[in-house]
């Protein structure tokens, strides 16, 4: 079984987790740091770097610069832009009604299936899903998966200045139907790009929208794929992290993982 | 002060001798939109094409419901964001509005205008507000207040208030006196109701309602000031059972002289000839696209730039594509019931 993974930084915790443990089958990588390759280069099935700089990086990592889609059993994208964030962005903004909390700061109110088509444009707006849709354009007979940026590390909660949002929503009470409302979502999105979406496995989360802190300490950056993470860093999660995502992602290659059809 | 004093764009024969017809003359606004001003808008399908300009441009205009975060054009439009300053959807009447900022005020319910189908449950005075409607009577009716303080933050915080005058004809309940948006079985045939009643708005009322609605609205906010516009759209029915085309020429005539009243009458109100430059300019020729009501988006284009030109406000870059905007226009239903 051979797979293709492009992505963004979230990317970084796989390809340590793939050297590190080296699962059955082959793995490859297609990565750029910030929302992702989304200027790659595809022409029948072929993808090239989009630029000099793209092609140095992925050289200095030691990955492959030219890639035949043709080659692959496979295909996932992870991160570049799904990611709860896009719910936490219009929850900052919105009351949604019917949710059981109080609205101190009176934001304007929407309903919940308001939200659901927020979520589901955002995240189809994503770099993301514009990947898996050229990706599903591309190779119609393969899975395409679509992995999201891991949740925001539990260090938030002793945080103030960021990630109010997800605060927010344990204080609450409402981080298990928030998280709920993201997989639905995202589920859908995906599906209606021909993607099968893979949720965050549920052991490496905590209060229902965080990941744990042992998933998500001493990360490494995907410039070098060696450096740490500064501490503060909430957003990218680690090597241990990435081996139980290549591990649920192989599940569901063996569990059938049928090339999608676009709705 | 005689004829002679006049400037050129007061005589016929010397707009006629320009290829514009001195249009970058046809307005001297009463007051200045300066750029940071708070703007805010509101009226007929016409209105959203200022509306939506305003927002293009150095202008602050004031959105109180604003469209949530990556949430595109389309479906923004389908749940009633990105239109006006607040999701009240059209307000084609003056009784409308009069009617919406009094609700603003007194944190009015309306519970007549609510209607049930099919376990949802619909604001019959924001039809086109929520595409499934609210799951409970309580949600809808939380959505409304939060609504109507948005509404009622909007006049207390705006600068300058525009206002596209639409229509004379309305529905309304005849036991409440509440008004809707438009027909409400055209809305759905679930909100039909014995005590719908329609009635043809005259001069006198039409100006009646908007003394009130200045009167009441500076109540709260005294330094508001107003800009008048009337929608050069014709209707797409008439209720009255008359021929569309006077009866389209009558409101519009009503509607004009109305706001030409309102704007002699009041201090700190003004008139804005969008529906003169669409509709009598000499020159536009025609300012109609095949279905001969919806306005070319060159034309539209023609007049938001003597508008903002007239202002000194600076609009936005890019020309919209023809197909970049599409207005919101529920009135398109009225077609539908006839079918």
């Amino acid at each position: 079984m051979k797979i293709c993974v492009f992505g963004n930084s979230h990317t970084a915790c796989l390809i340590e987790a793939w050297r590190a443990v080296r699962l059955g089958g082959e793995m490859d990588f297609f990565v750029q740091a910030g929302t992702g390759p989304a200027g790659m280069q595809l022409a029948d099935g072929r993808i090239e770097p989009e630029s000099a700089r793209h092609r140095a990086f992925l050289e200095r990592l030691g990955l492959p610069v030219r890639l035949d889609l043709t080659h692959y059993d496979a295909l996932a994208v992870v991160g570049c832009g799904i990611s709860k964030f896009r719910l936490t962005d219009v929850l900052n903004c919105c009351h949604v009604l019917g949710w059981p909390c109080p609205n101190p700061s009176d934001l304007p109110v929407i309903t919940e299936p308001c939200l659901r088509a927020a979520l589901s444009d955002a995240l189809a707006g994503t770099t993301g899903a514009s990947l898996v849709r050229r990706l599903r354009a591309a190779r119609a007979d393969v899975p395409v998966f679509a992995i999201p940026q891991p949740a925001p590390s539990e260090r938030l909660l002793k945080m103030r200045c960021t990630g109010g949002g997800f605060r927010r929503l344990i204080r609450q009470g409402l981080a298990l139907h928030a998280a709920e409302v993201f997989r639905q979502v995202a589920r859908a999105v995906c599906s209606a790009e021909g993607a099968v979406f893979l949720p965050q496995p549920d052991a490496t989360m905590t209060h229902g929208i965080l990941t744990t802190g042992s998933f998500s300490t001493a990360a490494t950056r995907l410039v070098d794929l060696k450096t740490p993470h500064p501490d503060q860093d909430i957003l990218h999660a680690n090597g241990a992290y990435g081996a139980v995502v290549l591990e649920a992602l192989q599940a569901a290659l063996r569990q059938g993982g049928k090339p999608c059809i676009p709705r | 002060m005689s004829y002679t004093d006049l400037p050129d764009r007061s005589f016929w024969k010397r707009c006629r001798s320009r290829p514009d017809f001195r249009f970058g003359e046809i307005w001297q606004p009463a007051f200045a939109i300066d750029p940071g001003m708070p703007v805010s808008t509101a009226g007929s399908c016409f209105a959203q094409h200022i509306g939506r300009e305003l927002r293009a441009s150095d202008a602050a205009f004031v959105d109180m419901e604003p469209t949530p975060p990556g949430m595109s054009g389309a479906t923004a439009a389908r749940f009633g964001f990105g239109l006006y300053s607040a999701r009240y959807g059209n307000v084609y009447t003056t009784a409308q509005l009069l009617q919406l900022a009094g609700d603003a005020f007194a944190a009015r319910l309306r519970p007549e205008t609510f209607f049930e189908k099919d376990g949802a449950w619909f604001d019959g005075l924001r039809p086109r507000i929520e595409p499934g409607g609210y799951a409970t009577r309580d949600l809808l009716e939380a959505a409304r207040l939060s609504h109507l303080r948005k509404v009622r933050q909007m006049f207390e915080n705006s600068a300058v208030f525009i206002f596209t005058l639409g229509l004379t004809e309305r529905w309304e309940d005849g036991e409440t006196g509440s008004v809707f948006p438009l027909f409400p079985g055209a809305v759905d045939g679930a909100f039909a109701r014995p005590a719908h009643r329609f009635h043809n708005a005259r001069v006198t009322e039409v100006i009646a309602e908007l003394d009130r609605f200045i009167t009441l609205v500076r109540g709260h906010n005294p330094e508001l000031r107003f800009l008048f516009t009337v929608s050069p759209v014709p209707l797409v029915a008439t209720a009255t059972g008359g021929h569309v085309l006077p009866a389209t020429v009558g409101a519009k005539a009503v509607l004009r002289t109305a706001a030409g009243e309102v704007q002699a009458c009041h201090k700190g109100c003004d008139y804005f000839p969008a529906y003169e430059i669409v509709t009598a300019s000499p020159f536009c020729g025609d300012a109609f696209e095949a279905d001969r009501r919806s306005v070319k988006p060159e034309v539209v284009r023609r007049v938001i730039r003597v508008f903002l030109t007239a202002q000194g406000l600076t609009p936005c870059c890019a020309e919209p594509g023809p197909d970049a905007f599409d207005a919101v226009c529920e009135e398109i239903l009225l077609d539908a019931v006839r079918r």
